[in-house]
């Protein structure tokens, strides 16, 4: 599994892939740098968290449509180069790791049934999109 | 308490209490300690079993101190001891119309505030957790509400945005959300603007305010409130 990993990883880099990674960058999963997932499972609730760097809560407008079923697109724009190239010069990137500008969509499911209106969404700003979504059909205990 | 007084000093009822439109002064209720004596102890259980057995029915009367207490608190009558713990009553009296001036009595659940009118409703509801369903006789209730639950789960697609609200099957007063009415899709936008703030959207509308914190009143409750996380 590792060896696969690295090799897509090289085959992302166009020209130069001399990109190492050390600690936990390392030992991550290497794909696509955004929209990484992590679901997770309690009684009542599910809690899903999506890697977005490079977003910014205050200037990327970001949608997350969450269906009754249980399925969840979130969509959001990566931003362009924040330097301001005043002098109007235009790189053409020769390693391209990142996730390039633009738009775009991560679409999964979660293990179950949810009700879309108990949704706790929570932008963090290390780019980590976190957000609980409770169970369809969990009541409030009335004993 | 005082059926107890009165039951080992039959002789004071007519001294302490007004009398009774039922019974005839000199005649009364049989007690249970006479009854005890009388039917069970005949010969086969010595006189103290009947008298212990008296002390035990009190007890069952009075079943806890905790309930006494909060019943002299709550200054409802002597006789509201089965209720548990918390629960409070409320006498109001009618103001107006043809019957103003009697009396209703009102138990009210602690957490909720939930009122209700009898005894009945009070057990049954300890009972059930929900009241019975006007229409339908009692015991069906919980039957049929998980019933509508599942057959709701499983048409999903065919169910769109018109669907008439059904009552609210788990009556919960002081919080607006109908837990069966789970919509098909919800749009949460970020907005642009200071703070990290959602927004709901269901279709193209967008969901109001008042509407957008019941939602977050009934996440937090149910995140809270069930302790199994």
């Amino acid at each position: 599994m590792n060896p696969e990993n690295h090799q897509t990883t090289t085959t992302h880099s166009k020209v130069i892939s001399h990109v190492f990674f050390t600690g936990t960058a390392k030992q991550g999963s290497a794909g696509p740098p955004l929209g990484l997932v992590d679901i997770g499972v309690s009684d009542i609730a599910y809690i899903f968290r999506v890697s977005l760097p490079g977003m910014a809560k205050n200037q990327d407008k970001i949608k997350c449509e969450i269906q009754r079923e249980g399925r969840v697109c979130i969509q959001g724009v990566v931003p362009e180069i924040a330097i301001p190239s005043d002098s109007g010069c235009l790189y053409r990137m020769q390693v391209q790791q990142l996730t390039p500008p633009g738009p775009f969509s991560i679409t999964f499911n979660l293990p179950g049934q949810v009700d879309p209106r108990l949704f706790s969404p929570k932008f963090r700003p290390d780019g980590i999109f976190e957000v609980v979504v409770v169970k369809l059909g969990v009541r409030i205990p009335t004993s | 308490m005082s059926i107890s007084d009165r039951a080992t000093q039959p002789g004071s009822i007519a001294g302490d209490f007004p009398p009774d439109p039922l019974l005839s002064t000199g005649s009364f209720i049989s007690s249970p300690t006479t009854a005890g004596d009388g039917t069970l102890g005949g010969g086969t259980q010595p006189p103290i079993q009947g008298g212990s057995e008296a002390i035990g029915r009190s007890d069952q009367v009075n079943p806890s101190p905790d309930n006494s207490e909060s019943k002299s608190r709550k200054r409802s009558a002597p006789l509201d001891n089965w209720l548990p713990p918390g629960w409070r009553v409320e006498d109001k009296v009618r103001t107006s119309g043809a019957t103003a001036g009697t009396v209703d009595k009102y138990y009210l659940e602690p957490i909720t505030g939930r009122k209700f009118r009898s005894r009945t409703e009070v057990l049954y509801y300890l009972e059930h957790g929900t009241t019975p369903k006007k229409g339908s006789k009692k015991a069906k209730n919980t039957v049929s509400s998980s019933g509508h639950l599942e057959a709701k789960g499983r048409n999903k697609s065919s169910r769109k945005a018109k669907e008439p609200p059904p009552p609210p099957l788990p009556p919960l007063p002081p919080l607006k959300f109908d837990f069966e009415d789970a919509p098909e899709k919800v749009s949460w936008c970020m907005e642009n603007a200071g703070e990290e703030a959602w927004t709901p959207f269901i279709g193209d509308g967008r969901v109001q305010d008042s509407v957008r914190r019941d939602w977050c009143t009934a996440f937090t409750v149910i995140t809270t409130k069930n302790p199994s996380r």
